[in-house]
């Protein structure tokens, strides 16, 4: 039987990542094998293909004037020199930001403490102390468990201490928000696998609480990342 | 020309973001180059920041375009891009070419924005969304192939992000694993799917 050539193979042959040896070993079996030869043929001119598209294009009419409404009455540098945060990728139609530096590390702090410690307090079942509290609690712990963190303010928190990561991400240096950023992939990409296992198996205890899991460590990280903002501002 | 200008231009030639042999990128008849309208936007001249953006929208709206695969949010995303380069321009010092400096800078904040949006929503694209933008693409990149632009399109986040940096950008692949913070054996994968999504769409 022919042993074809893996389509990774194929790729690094067409970027040009193969040694001479190698592509020449690939290039001899190319010749003689009609599969691969079609495979390196169709994909070479898909790779073709997009890399002969225009890179330059005809920006519509009117971008200019949103952007002159955006500085006008400002000057350029402005936000390097300290004063002014804004939200990375903001818009005018979108919901926009403008914090000053002592009020970001203000927010950072504050909701940090408050959201996670709301979260945790409801995941953990620690109440007011009163027995009808810890009653409640516990019981929304146990129902957090095989749900998630979503019924308790989750979101709202990640969705709270991500603004503030976003907004003071030019605080931090490269590598750190680098760091954050894969992290944060690593936790989601956990998150998504187990969230798909609970669709097939919604009354799973094992998946619950392996949701809850990833979820604190995700409030963890972003508060984490949070503290390092305010430390930096 | 410094060595470090004149790496970018190379690079930036090879990307096709410069004309080839083209003394100065920004330099079109009757008009100052980017050079001069960035030292004059630095002293607070906005006319002279239009200038910049009059000389450079239509290669930052063709990658906002092809990045977001979305009309709509490619001019918002240009206008971000510009506000950015307005707040950072203090910090550009001139050891790169001032067009080098606001691609990455769009890069960057395309990146950081969908990844942003990425956490909180999953982007669904409708037949309908596709030929809207197919309508988009031919009136904003002449010449272009309409069927590849949908196919690209039609691609997931970031499959197509990656592809469009790597094959239409030219980016390296260590490069595009900087840039996304993934690793490059993910860019790689990622990027082979998108080749081989685009393929399938072709021949169906």
């Amino acid at each position: 039987m022919i042993e074809h050539i893996s389509t990774e193979k194929i790729h690094d042959l067409l970027d040009g990542l193969l040694s001479a040896a190698e592509e020449d070993q690939i290039r001899s079996h190319v010749d003689e094998c009609a599969v691969c030869r079609s495979e390196v043929a169709q994909l070479g001119d898909v790779v073709q293909a997009v890399r002969g598209l225009p890179r330059s294009g005809k920006a519509p009419d009117g971008i200019w004037e949103g952007i002159q409404d955006r500085i006008d009455g400002t000057r350029p540098g402005e936000v390097e020199q300290g004063s002014v945060v804004e939200f990375p990728g903001a818009s005018a139609r979108r919901r926009r930001f403008h914090f000053t530096v002592p009020q970001l590390a203000a927010a950072a702090v504050v909701v940090s403490l408050m959201s996670a410690g709301t979260v945790w307090m409801a995941v953990s079942g620690l109440g007011s102390g009163s027995a009808p509290a810890v009653a409640t609690a516990e019981a929304q712990g146990s129902a957090v468990r095989a749900a998630g963190l979503e019924e308790v303010g989750y979101a709202e928190a990640v969705r709270e201490l991500e603004d503030i990561v976003q907004q003071g991400r030019d605080l931090l240096a490269p590598e750190t928000v680098a760091t954050i950023d894969r992290s944060l992939q690593t936790i989601d990409e956990a998150l998504a696998d187990v969230q798909a296992a609970l669709e097939a198996d919604p009354s799973s205890e094992v998946l619950g609480r392996m949701l809850v899991n990833h979820q604190r460590s995700r409030l963890r990280l972003l508060r984490q990342a949070a503290e390092a903002v305010w430390a930096r501002s | 020309m410094t060595e470090r200008n004149q790496n970018d231009r190379n690079d930036l030639e090879e990307m096709g973001a410069l004309p080839a042999r083209a003394d100065d990128l920004a330099k079109s008849p009757g008009s100052e180059s980017v050079e001069e309208l960035v030292r004059r936007a630095q002293a607070g001249d906005a006319r002279a920041f239009e200038g910049i953006y009059r000389q450079t929208a239509d290669r930052m709206y063709a990658l906002c375009l092809r990045m977001s695969g979305d009309g709509e949010e490619a001019v918002e995303l240009v206008q971000d891009v510009f506000v950015r380069a307005w707040e950072r321009l203090g910090s550009f010092r001139g050891e790169s070419l001032f067009t080098t400096w606001l691609h990455r800078l769009a890069v960057n904040l395309i990146l950081q924005d969908r990844r942003s949006k990425g956490r909180r929503r999953a982007r669904e694209v409708t037949t309908s969304d596709l030929e809207h933008f197919g309508r988009t693409a031919r009136r904003s990149l002449p010449g272009t192939r309409v069927d590849l632009e949908r196919a690209i399109a039609a691609l997931p986040d970031k499959a197509r992000r990656v592809l469009v940096l790597r094959d239409v950008e030219g980016y390296k692949y260590d490069e595009i694993a900087h840039m996304t913070g993934v690793s490059l054996g993910t860019v790689k994968a990622q990027i082979h799917r998108a080749r081989g999504l685009i393929k399938e769409k072709l021949e169906a």
